[in-house]
């Protein structure tokens, strides 16, 4: 029964490659005549083939490789089986989008809690000068895990809401590549797995952003952190490629681009960036790991490498992703205020292209985070420009949302409440981001909790509140059952009132002067307060985070049935029943009008269900 | 219109409350420098700008919510309006108009305050693992110290980048009170200029993740009155008034200040071997983790301070004693014996190759004589 499960093969297929890797590596070795063992290549070679033999062993070329070789291949991987218990289909290499979107969704919350948990040990490590119980190089492990494993939680959490809503927002049955589509879910499981490896081989003391020559030098971990990174970066440029095919190929007849649901405009520029821009992520990760392996002296100045070459490459890709973060998680706002507010989405157009907007300036301002950095000082000015810019657009979307809650009639059922939490919040990193933005001040304000408490409102506005309100907002969708709404209140009370705290106390401490990144603090600076009152909102966020996933949990099992559309929506996914079925649609979906028409009188459809054209002219 | 006047004056209360908030509140540190007043400016201007804008948008929200919302019992949908092209025109060319005076504004603000004096003083900053050094080309007798001391109002260059034998990498200089930062990179040499105007004491901090010892990379800043200043000179052995060429003797270049102390202390025919113990000292960033300053300082590793002959206790609970042979081996192999509370695996395992058998013997010296024994 076990070895049914794609995901069990998968490991045994991933220890199996781990041990023929260190065979081949050491084969190697053996005939340039080297020493037999060395960590390093071993185990880099080792990861490779064990992220390799997963992908066998999961089945995510079984039917790459029939195809190659003129086998049919049987849809199997579609249907549920029978005989087979549902839940199965959830833990093997399922092919349909509704099932590896939910795949997503629950890696993105385990990979959230791990991460999570990270933070807490630290926090609570920092709510008392000196150490406690960690030590100086623990806490960097800790600090740069939590770093990465929340970026790779918000990368999988963005793949479950694309994946899971793309398809049924414009009427489609299934992804365009549905095998590649499980493929690149699949790849974040040896990829997550690599990255906390890093813990148990030394860690790493680099955090999160790797920069050599500290990365050059630093613990085995830094190698496994490395090809983690690299494994997730390579299942979110094939994700996006699916994405991309997906929206421009294979919309419902009558779906003009403005007539997309705005998520799916989010989704799009998304993709564009993680198209586009991961390469730079993954070639600068690369480089590091050749400089370590092989002594290729790219960011070595005292052999013609140089430093700060490595600063631009990460930042070319890091500063987009946090667009890629953002950008679905603002398309959930402009979704759900118009069907909570009973209204259309306010200035539609304009909110499409902003987040196009918001993705191409993405590209030009990655030197923001280097005005420190010791590069060309007469660069700073243009990137400041660029930058200040970003604000344009993203002020747009404020006040198309403002607009579109004037003159409606709103009711605030949990998702409604996750989506003003995500206002606010998005608005307090959005308005925190200038004076980072600024040269003269950022000199002040780099690498202090300031720039910390900046992006976590940003993470947590632009991706963290809009996820939980498609947790609950989609709920029926996919379970067929409603949440708690009493649970979900109390999730999100705690959720705001932790957060602000936390945050707060965050930015305080970055004006009074305290570094970010480090474990200790002189005690006599009168950080210890605020180090304490972070810890505390610190502790309210996870307890939130409990609350959600245990309301999640029992309401898929226990919780009240559904109706088909119990938020009165116009959208094309809440038009069959829930949860959805197989196909998702049983005849091709119409659409004949506009998606957010609520209160037109006459009212017109969105979408039809006849089989024969709708009547032109509407 | 009147349906805007509530909205509009809840905007303007909330955006009262937090002008007055940040007029009498200060959150950031003191000012010791010329240049933090202009950026102090900005900060002010900034928070005045996040206060009205978001004032604006909670305004809204706020009287949205209550006046927008489904009342018990009713029924229907919201008022059908699909946009407004002037609105969002309007919303698209102000916020358009604000962020380009304020970015030319903040760029005439970066020049003024990143300027050059013709009257500055040049001082050269090196980051290690996990030390900040700092050397005073003007007075080479000084030789490398550990602490940044300054004359009030004298106009500063700082030259700083990231030199190590052992690894170097990049590290951040940043005295908050002079709201100046500057990375420290391998390869690259950077410039800080500023004019400190406040005596007092403060701190240069690390501000770029450099590793373990990250957190401890804190060297002390003095900003002094012209006499205090001339004593802190003296007592680093210039000899004010004259020439400071004549008084360099040779292996001064890099003495630290314990050397001065240490060569008193020893018999004369070991002075030399001190000497170029203590010069190692810094040359191979021993300094970086092991503090030889009077008060014992234990920072990423044991202090010097009395280490020698000193029991030691070690991570397995044993004792040895700090001899020469212990010292030996902890140098050449650190991991062999690593003392208890202290992290093992970072210190480098290449003093075996980067130093001869005369180079330890006259770190062990050197070691030795900062016991007073």
């Amino acid at each position: 029964m076990l070895m049914r499960l794609g995901l069990i093969r998968g490991i045994i297929g991933g220890v199996i490659g781990v041990l023929l890797g260190m065979a081949l590596a050491m084969i190697i070795r053996l005939i340039l005549g080297m020493e037999l063992w060395s960590a390093a290549p071993v185990s880099a070679v080792a990861g490779i083939c064990g992220t390799i033999g997963f992908m066998f062993g999961v089945g995510g070329f079984t039917a790459w490789l029939k195809w190659a070789r003129g086998i049919e291949v049987g849809d199997d991987h579609y249907h549920p089986q029978e005989g087979i218990p549902e839940w199965e289909r959830y833990f093997g290499f399922d092919l349909n989008h509704k099932v590896i979107g939910i795949q997503y969704t629950v890696t993105a919350i385990l990979l959230f809690m791990l991460g999570g948990t990270f933070a807490l040990i630290f926090r609570t490590e920092l709510a008392q000068p000196d150490m406690q119980f960690l030590n100086l190089a623990q806490y960097n492990t800790l600090m740069g895990l939590h770093g990465i494993v929340m970026i790779a939680a918000i990368l999988v959490g963005v793949g479950g809401m694309a994946n899971y809503l793309t398809p049924l927002m414009i009427g489609a049955q299934d992804m365009a590549f549905p095998h590649l589509n499980a493929f690149a879910f699949w790849l974040n499981i040896p990829g997550a797995a690599l990255v906390v490896t890093s813990l148990f081989t030394g860690g790493f003391d680099t955090g999160w952003t790797a920069y050599p020559p500290l990365s050059l030098v630093a613990p085995l971990g830094m190698q496994f952190f490395l090809l983690g990174v690299f494994i997730v970066g390579l299942s979110s440029i094939f994700g996006s490629i699916n994405i991309i095919t997906t929206i421009l190929m294979m919309r419902a007849p009558g779906m003009s681009l403005f007539r997309m649901p705005i998520f799916v405009w989010g989704v799009f520029a998304t993709a564009i960036i993680s198209l586009t821009a991961t390469q730079f992520i993954g070639l600068s990760f690369m480089m590091i790991l050749l400089e370590r392996l092989f002594n290729m002296p790219f960011f070595d100045p005292s052999r013609g490498g140089d430093v700060l070459l490595y600063q631009h490459l990460f930042w070319f890709y890091s500063h987009p992703a946090v667009y890629v973060f953002v950008l679905p998680g603002l398309g959930i706002i402009s979704e759900l205020l118009p069907v909570f507010a009973r209204k259309p989405l306010f200035g539609y157009k304009w909110v499409a292209i902003s987040s196009m907007a918001i993705a191409i300036v993405g590209f030009l301002v990655w030197a923001h985070h280097m005005f420190t950095s010791g590069m060309n000082p007469g660069l700073r000015t243009p990137f400041m420009m660029t930058t200040l810019l970003v604000a344009v657009p993203t002020g747009v979307k404020f006040f198309s949302w403002l607009a579109t809650m004037w003159g409606g009639k709103m009711t605030f059922e949990t998702p409604m409440l996750f989506v003003l939490g995500a206002f606010l919040v998005f608005l307090l990193g959005g308005l925190t981001g200038p004076p980072n933005a600024l040269v003269v001040t950022d000199i002040q304000l780099h690498d202090t909790y300031w720039v910390v408490a900046h992006f976590h409102y940003t993470m947590f506005g632009g991706f963290t509140f809009a996820f939980m309100a498609f947790t609950y907002y989609w709920f029926p969708k996919a379970t067929g059952r409603m949440y708690s709404e009493f649970w979900g209140k109390i999730h999100f009370l705690f959720m705001v009132g932790g957060f602000l705290t936390l945050t707060s106390a965050m930015f305080r401490l970055g004006l009074m002067g305290m570094r970010r990144r480090i474990g200790d603090y002189d005690p006599t600076v009168g950080f210890n307060n605020w180090h304490l009152l972070a810890t505390i909102g610190g502790y309210l966020v996870a307890f939130s985070v409990f609350v959600w996933v245990v309301n999640l949990v029992l309401s898929a099992r226990r919780g009240t049935v559904a109706a088909a559309n119990p938020w009165r929506s116009r959208g094309l996914e809440w038009q069959i029943p829930s949860p959805a079925p197989e196909h998702n649609y049983e005849t091709v979906p119409q659409v004949v009008g506009e998606p957010y028409d609520y209160g037109k009188e006459p009212a017109e459809d969105y979408v039809t269900f006849n089989p024969s054209p709708a009547p032109a002219g509407d | 219109m009147n349906k805007f006047i509530a909205p509009i004056i809840l905007t303007i209360l909330i955006a009262a409350l937090l002008l007055a908030f940040f007029d009498n509140v200060n959150l950031l540190p003191a000012q010791a420098t010329v240049e933090a007043k202009s950026v102090d400016g900005l900060f002010h201007l900034e928070f005045q700008l996040i206060s009205m804008i978001f004032a604006l948008c909670l305004g809204f929200l706020l009287y949205s919510i209550v006046t927008f919302r489904r009342k018990p019992g009713e029924e229907g949908e919201g008022q059908h309006f699909e946009g407004n092209v002037t609105l969002e025109a309007v919303w698209t060319l102000i916020p358009t108009a604000i962020v380009l005076v304020l970015g030319f504004y903040t760029a005439t603000q970066l020049n003024n305050t990143t300027m050059a004096d013709d009257n500055e003083v040049p001082i050269h900053v090196n980051g290690i693992q996990w030390s900040w050094l700092f050397t005073y080309p003007m007075y080479k007798e000084v030789g490398t110290v550990s602490e940044l001391v300054l004359l009030k109002d004298q106009p500063i260059r700082l030259v700083i980048t990231s030199e190590s034998a052992v690894t170097p990498v990049i590290h951040s200089f940043w005295v908050p009170e002079f709201r100046m930062k500057q990375d420290a990179v391998p390869g690259v040499t950077s410039v800080l200029h500023f004019t400190p105007d406040t005596v007092g004491d403060y701190r240069v901090v690390c501000a770029e993740l450099c590793g373990t010892g990250h957190a401890k990379m804190v060297a002390p800043v003095h900003v002094l009155e012209q006499t205090d200043y001339d004593a802190w000179l003296v007592a680093h052995g210039v000899v004010m008034g004259t020439n400071s060429e004549a008084q360099t003797s040779a292996g001064t270049e890099a003495t630290a200040e314990a050397t001065t102390e240490a060569s008193t202390s020893a018999t004369t025919d070991n002075s030399a071997a001190i000497a170029a113990g203590a010069t190692l000292y810094t040359t191979h960033a021993c300094i970086g983790c092991h503090k030889a300053d009077e008060n014992g300082t234990q920072t990423v590793g044991p202090s010097w301070i009395g280490l020698f002959g000193s029991e030691v206790t070690l991570s397995d609970g044993t004792t040895v004693t700090a001899d020469e042979a212990y010292l030996r081996e902890s140098i050449l192999d650190p991991s062999a014996k690593v003392v208890e509370g202290f992290p093992d695996g970072v210190m480098p395992h290449t003093f075996a190759d980067t130093l001869s058998e005369e180079d330890v013997n006259n770190l062990i010296a050197y070691i030795e004589s900062l016991s007073g024994n």
